[in-house]
């Protein structure tokens, strides 16, 4: 079981066909995993190898980050300072001192607009790239048919066209999370597969401050442990039980989970990707002990050993001063006190450690970090001293994986309420992604994702 | 039970890694805890025996947690319930406790508990689908609490009698007015303001009249504190940069850095002996309790 893998990656200049259709022989559920066909294998190498989508869910306030308005009236500016960074005509407010150091390193997209100001719909749409006229969810289409993730998309091409650097013990799409990707509500519909299926769902995995990795969704079973997990027969019989008393769409998930699962324990350079004792404590240290910072090394540890897309979704442990909620950057109530608390130093620690740790170990130049959240937060503060949802205009931070650093791409207006210059729809923020990592517009009109309406981000790549 | 049972347990593991208090003798800080939870609003209690802190101790969830500094051992300070509760004060009979406490998704209540008559008093704020409590603190004479409340197009620093009503308010700037705190004699709020741009301190009457600045930087400078005798405020700035806490008299002279870290300090708080400032520093991405002497030497003097 251990002939394949990471340790043939290190070996052969490629995977042979022999070698991987041995491998994919030796996993009991392979066929099904990813859809992979081992017709096809290395494609030319894109810019970008692998994708980190770090997403900061309930939505960020541009202006108290990296679009200060110094000069805009008292009920638009916020009380945070604009600072210089290194890169000419680029503030961030004084919340993000490390990340104005580091600007060098990444580009920062300031006429992001999406189509909703819900969550759930403009994360869907966020992370798709297909706004409601588009079918989506609102529009018609909703779940099942809402369209595939952009981390799914890279997935499925990359199934079908391999790079020598793509783990195959892996899946192809990972998202680390606590819980479903959505608000307090439910899930974004956009937020896996859509109308391609559970099987092109994100593989989710949770994270917490302590480093520890659990599979959520496992948890079906009660009593499921990892040697259990491993034992098939073990595995059958509950699943017989299960088949008996879940619903049928509950079973195909689980088992869509299973086969998956099963394949990452039967690999011991899969689990040891997991396992963040491997790291050197200055190294966890720098990405900060919460869950947010350990999902990010996390990340970066999976990119490491191949995976085209990962997803780092932002905690809901720095933002509880609303129980039980999903909130994350929704901070309608107190947003001054909690971006000055926590959310705007927790971020610039975490993401500048992640920048410079890619750098550093050479993977910044394949791998394409993106960070946004689904939309930015209301420049005039609200009835209560804070701010509310925003979609139209708003921020993304873009390094590596071929994007040009130390650019501002886009002016907002004098308030930070609308574009100055040309607005860049989730459907380019897609496209630019898909196309820095070889999904190729020939490729989008065969999986007929992302067809119409995007183009590359102008002066980003 | 099961769950409250557990939280307990994990509570008093944690605290495992505590460290004995010991004097402290030079300008390097004594580390308290080292559970490295993030955590916030501080208080001491019993003369300083206790410290009561709100801390993100679940998942999904802000607990207020009681540390007993010669035993090292931690315990929920109220029992678990459905919502969140922090920013803890007392009075000083500590026959009154209040709160903020988080009833719906996204507003702020304040609870004035009555340890007496066991009977609580909820405060909320106008707009109740919406708003922030934040902050608060008994008057030295235990008759009314100040604190922050949200308002139109900002935040103020009101104050309200302990049947939360007779809400006046102190502040009326444009901005965020916030982290309200008063002096031992009740004659004195200092407090942080943007109504100038950036967060600086102010200082005001008990009753909102003389608003005047007291320090002034380009960058943020909240969480001010009074020390026991009244004459110095320790407070949280990132004038150089990086967050870090300083004091100042309370004419704005004498301004000096106490922490020099590249991580975080903030949160401070003076110990009761008047001679040792508690502050909430990040180190290595973990947040813990440290107790300063600021009469060593190795202060520098800030700058304005």
């Amino acid at each position: 079981m251990l002939s394949f893998g990471s340790y043939q990656a290190r070996d052969c200049q490629g995977v042979s066909r022999r070698s991987f259709l041995k491998a994919s022989a030796a996993l009991p559920f392979a066929a099904g995993l990813a859809g992979i066909d081992p017709r096809v294998l290395a494609a030319e190498a894109p810019k970008a190898k692998s994708v980190m989508l770090v997403w900061l869910i309930g939505g960020p306030s541009h202006l108290d980050l990296f679009d200060p308005k110094p000069r805009a009236p008292d009920l638009y500016r916020g009380p945070f300072a604009a600072i210089d960074t290194r890169t000419p005509g680029l503030q961030v407010t004084e919340l993000l001192p490390r990340l104005a150091n580091l600007s060098n390193k990444f580009s920062v997209v300031r006429t992001n607009i999406n189509y909703n100001g819900g969550h759930r719909e403009a994360g869907s749409i966020g992370m798709t790239g297909y706004s409601a006229t588009d079918g989506g969810e609102g529009g018609g289409g909703g779940p099942p048919g809402y369209q595939p993730h952009f981390g799914s998309v890279l997935a499925r091409h990359r199934a079908r066209n391999r790079l020598e650097a793509d783990s195959v013990d892996l899946p192809g799409f990972i998202s680390l999370a606590r819980g479903p990707i959505g608000d307090g509500v439910g899930p974004n519909f956009g937020y896996g597969g859509g109308a391609w299926g559970k099987g092109h769902d994100p593989f989710m995995f949770s994270c917490e401050e302590t480093g520890k990795v659990s599979i959520p969704e496992l948890k079906l079973i009660e009593g499921l442990t990892k040697s259990r997990l491993a034992n098939r027969r073990d595995v059958l019989a509950k699943l017989d039980v299960l088949r008996r008393r879940a619903d049928q769409s509950d079973f195909e998930k689980w088992n869509a989970v299973y086969k998956r699962a099963y394949n990452l324990i039967s690999s011991i350079d899969a689990n040891r990707v997991f396992d963040l004792s491997h790291e050197k404590p200055a190294t966890r240290d720098a990405y900060g002990h919460t869950s947010f910072g350990q999902s990010a090394l996390l990340g970066r540890r999976l990119v490491e050993a191949g995976v085209p897309f990962v997803q780092v979704n932002w905690s809901q442990f720095v933002e509880v001063l609303f129980p039980n909620r999903d909130y994350g950057w929704d901070t309608h109530s107190d947003n001054f006190g909690l971006m000055a608390d926590w959310h705007g130093p927790l971020l610039d620690r975490t993401l500048s450690a992640l920048i410079e740790d890619l750098d550093q170990r050479g993977l910044l130049e394949t791998t394409l970090v993106c960070c946004m959240g689904e939309f930015g937060r209301t420049p005039r503060i609200n009835n209560i001293g804070s701010r509310d949802h925003w979609p139209h205009c708003y921020f993304s931070v873009w390094a590596g994986g071929g994007i040009e650093p130390g650019r501002v791409i886009g002016e907002s207006d004098r308030n930070g309420e609308h574009p100055a210059t040309d607005p860049v729809t989730p459907a380019m923020v897609g496209t630019t992604i898909l196309e820095l990592t070889g999904a190729t517009s020939q490729v989008r009109a065969e999986l007929k994702v992302l067809e119409d309406g995007g183009h590359v981000i102008d002066g980003l790549v | 039970m099961t769950s409250c049972r557990s939280i307990r347990t994990a509570v008093l593991l944690s605290a495992l890694g505590l460290l004995a208090l010991q004097p402290v003798r030079a300008a390097e800080p004594q580390r308290v805890t080292r559970d490295g939870q993030l955590k916030f609003a501080p208080v001491f209690i019993d003369g300083g025996k206790t410290l009561v802190y709100s801390a993100h101790n679940q998942p999904k969830r802000v607990s207020i947690i009681r540390l007993d500094l010669a035993t090292g051992k931690q315990t929920l300070h109220y029992p678990i319930g459905s919502d969140s509760q922090f920013d803890i004060a007392f009075s000083r009979d500590r026959k009154l406790e209040c709160f903020a406490r988080s009833g719906g998704p996204r507003q702020l209540s304040l609870v004035i508990r009555n340890l007496v008559t066991g009977k609580d008093v909820v405060f909320d704020p106008p707009g109740a689908q919406r708003s922030t409590v934040r902050s608060p603190r008994f008057t030295p004479n235990g008759q009314r609490i100040v604190m922050t409340m949200n308002a139109p197009g900002g935040q103020q620093i009101v104050s309200l009698n302990l049947q939360g009503k007779d809400v006046r308010r102190l502040t009326a700037s444009n901005g965020i007015n916030g982290w309200p705190d008063i002096s031992p004699d009740g004659k004195t709020i200092v407090f942080s303001s943007s109504r100038n741009g950036a967060l600086d301190l102010w200082l005001m009457d008990a009753n909102g009249d003389r608003q005047r600045s007291l320090v002034r930087s380009s960058r943020r400078d909240i969480y001010p504190a009074w020390s026991p005798d009244g004459q110095r405020i320790a407070f949280t700035s990132a004038r150089d940069g990086n967050q870090e806490v300083y004091i100042v008299d309370r004419d704005g002279g004498n301004l000096r850095r106490v922490t020099r870290h590249p991580e975080r300090d903030g949160f401070p708080i003076w110990h009761p002996d008047g001679r040792r400032l508690l502050t909430i520093s990040e180190r290595g991405g973990r947040f813990d309790f440290y107790l300063w002497d600021t009469t060593a030497r190795g202060q520098t003097p800030g700058t304005g």
